[in-house]
């Protein structure tokens, strides 16, 4: 009997202990963003450049101020004055901004942490002015149509740069006259990044900026960022979190390892997640997409076709979901329609949710999967690295496509290191494209143009002057080694005209700034990829973040996907 | 004793003041009848002196009848005169006028009883003179036959006929040489100078005194002898001519049988009266004229041979008497003279009877003539009356019994006109009888007014013609009755039971005389037709113009203005004589009018009366006025594309177009919910801006209104954004730009596609805690490209 009490009042002890030991040293990550990354794919912050890593563009606005910064509140985007106030837009279309006086770039402050402890002080000051925006200019007209924001400032001025500063400190624009700038656009225009006028014009990686956050050193070598004291952000650290893969990213928020997840696996709803009094989510546009590039070297175009319309994408996605069973992945778009797994599917290098295809510039045709397959080799090897990402969902299509009631035993895919892809040991590649934009400014160089190397984000794009100083692809861009497809636009072969044609016909849409011409260009390129095969453009994935309650729901308003962060200093914590 | 002597001064003074002096007469005058006696003043005559004025009072006379008589030879010296009131020659006189007839001797004056005194004034006289005078009361008989015996012996005297002729007649007396006409002429002038004395004489009786038969007066048996005398002549004279005009029909017109018996009657009274006449004379009659009327058949056959009437044979004497004169001047008559006797007689007895018969036949349709048209209730009764009058006439058919003129065209009319005569007779009985009973029923009815059931009453009695034709204005009373109710029910705008008078009207076949009526009928149906058409389409016009007029500035309650019965006919015309066709495009006539004003006039005028109002204070009402226009846009049918326009511009439901890039265009916006807290409201631009691009695309700018945009930082200020329909999220393709203060409040969506050849709606809805009107002012333009 005593034995009996004894172990009771044990157990209740225990528990008691438990308890106690659980408010003592349970996780506290207040004060504090937290979010995942792929521990070696570190985020090369560039804001002139997309990056393949979809977070580096978005810590492009926690780090860095543009003239006018794009942010958002309850009815959408907004934009706030950076570096600069707009004064007005005169008859004569001269736009004068007011530069901001005293700002200071963040290599101001000397920065000491001591454990949480994060002690900042001035040091050599370091001003903002007027010649970091002609640096920075300058830089964005350098990079042309690799940046956005040469397409972005090239189409309001016929001569990227200004006059002044005056002694106000004003700054004047001259404006194209063919259009009403109101005051959106003007700062939709201005809103590229600055850096400073000292910075290199081609680093890996920019730290210097005058927004709201500062990277700080960590003891562990992560990203950290802490808010700079003349910033607006509520609350003081963003950390990067780095763990080996996405696998395990909805566990750690669940553990409350990290307190934001962009991206969940697969885009899809996490059943761990679901409990609303701790997690809320915010749906987006998709922002990546999967695709089978073929190697036109190994493969003649009869072969790609084979392929493409052996890989039936509708099966593929099913199973990649798992439609119709018991562990079906949930998924949910930002309208608010429940897994509506076919409208992911692609049928275009312009994924579905792009601007080209939803408004029907280019009407994707539906392959013929009954196709003679007999050409093909006995097996087809497609290589897919998992390493950089997307483990998850690379593991999950590798299984799926070697199995042969998707693609008939026709096809072999390997998980495979980087320098498999590098060398191009492959028929085909499977790659993960990500951050996309489904705007006009859909990035073809990310699909054909980019380093077949998934460690390091490179576009081999190289230009010249034709004979009246107009700039033009040159051929030498594409080599045969530097991209996924394999394409050397010097080599001899039946298909390099219509390659070359299709190489012009990127570069021209991506270095467009009219409208009109990136349609035409976008019908061309369908096209004449349809007739070249050179992919099998398999699926979307949902588009997914998940927050902790920690936050206050209603001061995060995200729009769009490369300006998830856009708002973050305008994050609270809720409450308690 | 002076007193005396001034009194009867006095009274000699007033009797010295009358103007004529009395004469009385010593002896006085007597009444009596006892022949002249002298007017005396004591022995003497009355002295008259020249200018002097007198008169005599004579007594009354003592009988009727009398004369009295004065005897002077003074008349050419004295004026006077006889009255039977005299006072001093004043006041009215009477003169008694003197009947003395030219003796210059006599003064003549009826003297009566009535009064006590006659008066003779003598009221001139020329000169000094004695009055020697005689008076007399003498009865006026015998002073008139006394005057003029000796004259009426010799008129008597003058005028007697010599009897030798007469008297020598016999039967071989010859006259030829005999001018009877002159003879004739003579007797007749005899006989009326005769007479004329006679008269006199008679008259003379007439004043007899009562006992004047027994009476031994000289002048009275003078008197009777006279006149017997008289008498004896005239008898004579009368016989002697009654011979002359006999035997001259018989002397003068040989073979003339017509002008012999117009002497019949005369040769009848002569044979018949033996008495009067010799016997001579009696049996030369006879003996002439029974010769004379044996060759009368051939005179009578010929007659009888050219009658084509059933008049009476008009014979110069009446064949009955032809028949007895001949009878009575011999015994041997012909047997064929007996026959034509007894066919004339019988002929013009059923000619008199059938002559009746006819004057009655006249009389009936004369009163059928005088009562033309309703006859009243004794009509029939006395008409049945006349008829069995002239039923009782028809006489029996006995000419056609004779056969020696069985054949004759005189027997077959007169078979003829009897027989239709008794059949008339008894068809018209029998009608009449009918027409007896009914007249009350239709007059009774007709009071009522109950026309049709009059026509049908005589319908029934189709074969009374007479009956039908008195009751034939009963088809245009029945016609005019139904047209007063038309008329009646127009007035009254009871257009249906117009209507259906009119149809039953136009669809009537019986009346009394179709044929008659059938004009008028149709005129009439024709008339009020066109008057019911014009009553409606008035009445309609009036009705709808009314409402319209006061509803042109309604906001409430616009729905039920477009149900309101003012857009229906006041009545739906249902009938057209004219046809299916004339029906419809009358209705429709209608219609379009109502339709003109409901489809356009009223949305017309509201919409722009409302709208004028509504842009003065668009916070004044401006939910309920733009709601209000585009509920009288629904109805409206017309092409102002000013109305339009503000119709569009009111419904939210309607996008505004933007057909322009870079220019701002205002739009209201109003709310879609009524709520007195929160409403939702909407605005829908439809992108129609022309363009090369092969696909169109541009950013709207939309700038809202601060009260709309103010706290948009902290709440979505709209609810849902759409583009044909489909859902525009910022966390898509498309950049939502949010209004705040420092962009003026302005959003922005970018890239708006737009589809080149279709339609490119954009709906906004927000949510705002009021319920008002609010403008927006939007602009699309040609996009940049932006980066995020």
């Amino acid at each position: 009997m005593k034995n009996k009490k004894a172990l009771i009042y044990s157990s209740v002890a225990v528990v008691v202990i438990a308890v106690v030991l659980y408010f003592v040293f349970r996780k506290n990550l207040s004060e504090q963003i937290v979010i995942p990354y792929i521990s070696h794919q570190l985020p090369a912050i560039d804001p002139h450049l997309p990056n393949s890593n979809p977070l580096a563009d978005k810590l492009d606005e926690v780090e860095f101020d543009g003239l006018f910064n794009i942010s958002a509140n309850a009815s959408g985007i907004i934009y706030e004055d950076g570096l600069g106030t707009l004064l007005g837009i005169d008859e004569n279309n001269i736009v004068s901004i007011k530069l901001v006086t005293g700002a200071k770039w963040n290599d101001s402050y000397k920065v000491t942490v001591d454990g949480k402890e994060v002690k900042v002080t001035d040091g050599n000051v370091n001003l903002f002015s007027a010649e970091d925006v002609n640096f920075t200019l300058k830089r964005i007209q350098n990079l042309g149509s690799l940046s956005p924001d040469y397409i972005l400032v090239s189409q309001a001025m016929n001569e990227i740069g200004f006059e002044g500063p005056d002694a106000d400190n004003i700054i004047r624009f001259k404006f194209k006259g063919d259009r009403i700038w109101t005051e959106v656009d003007i700062k939709e225009v201005l809103s590229f990044k600055i850096l400073p006028k000292n910075s290199e014009l081609n680093a890996l990686n920019y730290a210097v900026g005058t927004s709201n956050y500062m990277p700080i050193p960590n003891e562990k070598g992560t990203p950290s960022f802490y808010k700079t004291p003349t910033g607006k952000a509520t609350i003081p650290f963003v950390n990067l979190a780095p763990f080996v893969d996405n696998s395990t990213f909805t566990t750690e928020l669940s553990n409350t390892n990290i307190n934001v997840l962009l991206d969940t696996p697969f885009g899809a709803l996490s059943s761990i997640l679901g409990d609303k009094e701790d997690y809320f989510y915010k749906s987006s546009i998709s922002t990546t997409f999967f695709a089978v590039l073929f190697n036109t070297q190994r493969l003649n175009s009869s072969q790609r076709y084979a392929v493409k319309n052996l890989i039936n994408n509708k099966k593929v996605l099913e199973r990649f979901y798992k439609v119709g069973t018991e562990q079906q992945r949930s998924i949910v778009d930002y309208k608010g329609n429940k897994n509506n797994y076919y409208d992911y599917l692609n049928y275009s290098v312009f994924p579905k949710s792009t601007y080209y295809v939803e408004e029907q510039i280019v009407m994707p045709r539906v392959p013929d999967y009954n196709v003679d397959l007999g050409i093909l080799p006995d097996t087809v090897r497609i290589a897919a690295c998992v390493n950089y990402g997307y483990r998850e969902e690379y593991s999950e299509l590798i299984e799926i496509l070697n199995d042969p009631k998707i693609t008939k035993g026709k096809i072999k895919v390997k998980a495979v290191q980087n320098n498999e892809i590098k060398s191009g040991n492959y028929d085909a590649v499977l790659v993960a494209f990500t951050g996309y934009r489904s705007n006009f400014l859909f990035d073809l160089y990310d699909v054909f143009f980019r380093e077949p190397n998934l460690e390091a984000y490179k576009i081999n794009l190289r230009t010249k002057e034709d004979g009246a100083g107009k700039s033009m692809l040159d051929y030498s861009s594409l080599r045969g080694d530097n991209n996924f497809c394999r394409i050397n636009l010097n080599a001899s072969t039946e298909e390099t005209e219509s390659l070359k044609m299709l190489a012009d016909y990127i570069y021209g849409f991506m270095s467009t700034r009219e409208i009109g011409d990136k349609q035409a260009y976008a019908e061309r390129i369908d096209a004449l990829e349809n007739e070249l095969n050179l992919g099998a453009w398999l699926f979307s994935v949902p588009s997914l973040a998940y927050f902790s309650t920690q936050f206050d729901q209603k001061s995060i308003n995200l729009y769009g996907v490369a300006s998830q962060l856009s708002t973050i200093e305008k994050w609270k914590e809720k409450k308690k | 004793m002076k007193l005396k002597i001034m009194l009867m001064l006095l009274i000699i003074l007033g009797v010295g003041c009358s103007t004529f002096k009395e004469l009385e007469p010593d002896p006085e005058l007597s009444p009596l009848e006892k022949g002249y006696v002298q007017l005396k003043d004591d022995d003497e005559n009355f002295e008259l002196e020249k200018d002097g004025k007198y008169f005599i009072k004579f007594p009354k006379a003592v009988e009727k009848n009398f004369y009295l008589i004065l005897s002077t030879n003074l008349k050419g010296e004295i004026s006077t005169y006889f009255t039977d009131f005299f006072d001093d020659g004043k006041g009215e006189i009477k003169k008694i006028s003197d009947e003395s007839n030219g003796i210059d001797s006599l003064l003549v004056y009826r003297i009566g009883q009535d009064k006590e005194f006659y008066y003779w004034v003598i009221d001139n006289v020329k000169k000094d003179l004695l009055l020697t005078m005689n008076y007399r009361y003498s009865p006026i008989w015998r002073f008139k036959f006394e005057v003029k015996y000796e004259e009426y012996k010799g008129i008597l005297e003058d005028n007697k006929t010599d009897k030798k002729v007469y008297n020598s007649i016999n039967e071989n007396f010859n006259f030829n040489g005999l001018n009877f006409d002159k003879e004739i002429s003579l007797l007749d002038l005899r006989k009326k100078n005769i007479e004329a004395m006679n008269k006199e004489l008679a008259d003379l009786e007439d004043i007899f005194p009562n006992d004047m038969a027994n009476s031994s007066d000289a002048a009275y048996k003078n008197y009777l002898e006279l006149k017997s005398n008289v008498r004896n002549e005239l008898n004579f004279n009368t016989n002697f001519r009654l011979v002359l005009t006999s035997f001259r029909a018989s002397e003068e017109n040989g073979n003339n049988m017509g002008g012999f018996l117009a002497g019949v009657n005369d040769m009848l009274e002569l044979v018949s009266n033996p008495n009067r006449f010799s016997q001579d004379i009696i049996e030369k009659a006879k003996n002439d004229f029974s010769s004379k009327l044996s060759k009368s058949y051939s005179y009578f056959n010929s007659l009888l041979n050219n009658k084509n009437d059933v008049k009476p044979f008009e014979l110069p004497a009446d064949i009955n008497d032809i028949d007895k004169l001949y009878r009575m001047c011999s015994k041997n008559i012909p047997i064929e003279f007996s026959d034509v006797v007894n066919y004339i007689s019988k002929f013009n007895a059923q000619a008199e009877k059938m002559s009746i018969y006819y004057d009655k036949e006249s009389e009936m349709k004369t009163r059928f003539k005088n009562t033309p048209s309703y006859p009243d209730n004794s009509f029939y009764p006395n008409m049945l009356k006349l008829m069995r009058e002239m039923k009782s006439i028809v006489p029996t058919d006995e000419t056609s019994k004779i056969s020696r003129f069985a054949n004759y065209n005189s027997t077959n009319l007169m078979s003829t006109a009897v027989t239709n005569a008794k059949r008339n007779t008894v068809r018209l009985e029998l009608g009449f009888q009918v027409a007896e009973l009914l007249v009350p029923k239709l007059n009774n009815l007709k009071r009522d007014e109950q026309y049709k059931e009059m026509i049908n009453m005589l319908n029934e009695n189709r074969e009374l013609d007479y009956l039908l034709n008195q009751y034939s204005g009963i088809d245009n009373l029945y016609i005019d009755q139904q047209k007063g109710v038309v008329k009646n029910n127009l007035t009254k705008y009871g257009f249906g039971k117009a209507e259906n008078t009119l149809r039953q009207l136009f669809n009537e076949k019986v009346f009394i005389f179709p044929n008659n009526v059938e004009r008028k009928k149709n005129a009439v149906v024709e008339q009020y037709e066109e008057e019911l058409y014009d009553a409606v389409k008035r009445m309609s016009k009036v009705s709808v113009d009314s409402f319209v007029a006061r509803n042109q500035m309604t906001i409430t309650n616009v729905k039920a203005l477009y149900q309101d019965s003012s857009f229906v006919p006041v009545y739906q015309l249902s009938f057209s004589s004219k046809g299916s066709n004339d029906l419809a495009q009358k209705r429709a006539q209608i219609q379009d009018y109502l339709d003109e004003m409901k489809y356009h006039q009223l949305p017309e005028n509201a919409i722009k009366n409302i709208y004028n109002d509504f842009v003065r204070n668009i916070n004044n009402k401006g939910v309920e006025k733009v709601r209000a226009i585009v509920e009288h846009g629904r109805y409206y049918k017309g092409t102002d594309k000013s109305v339009k326009t503000i119709i569009d511009e009111c419904d939210v439901n309607t996008p505004k177009w933007i057909t322009k890039p870079m220019d701002y265009r205002e739009v209201y916006v109003a709310p879609v919910t009524t709520s007195k807290g929160t409403n939702e409201y909407m605005f829908k631009l439809r992108l129609q801006i022309p363009s090369d691009a092969q696909f169109p695309v541009f950013d709207i700018n939309i700038k809202l209104p601060e009260e709309v945009a103010k706290n948009a930082n902290k709440e979505q200020w709209y609810e849902k954004i759409t583009i044909n329909n489909k859902l525009i999220k910022n966390e898509g393709r498309v950049k939502i730009t949010a209004p705040v203060s420092s962009n003026g409040f302005e959003a922005q969506i970018s890239p708006v596609q737009m589809d080149k050849d279709g339609k490119n709606v954009l709906e906004v809805r927000f949510k705002y805690p009021g319920f008002k009107i609010f403008k927006v002012s939007v602009m699309a333009q040609k996009p940049i490209i932006k980066k995020n």
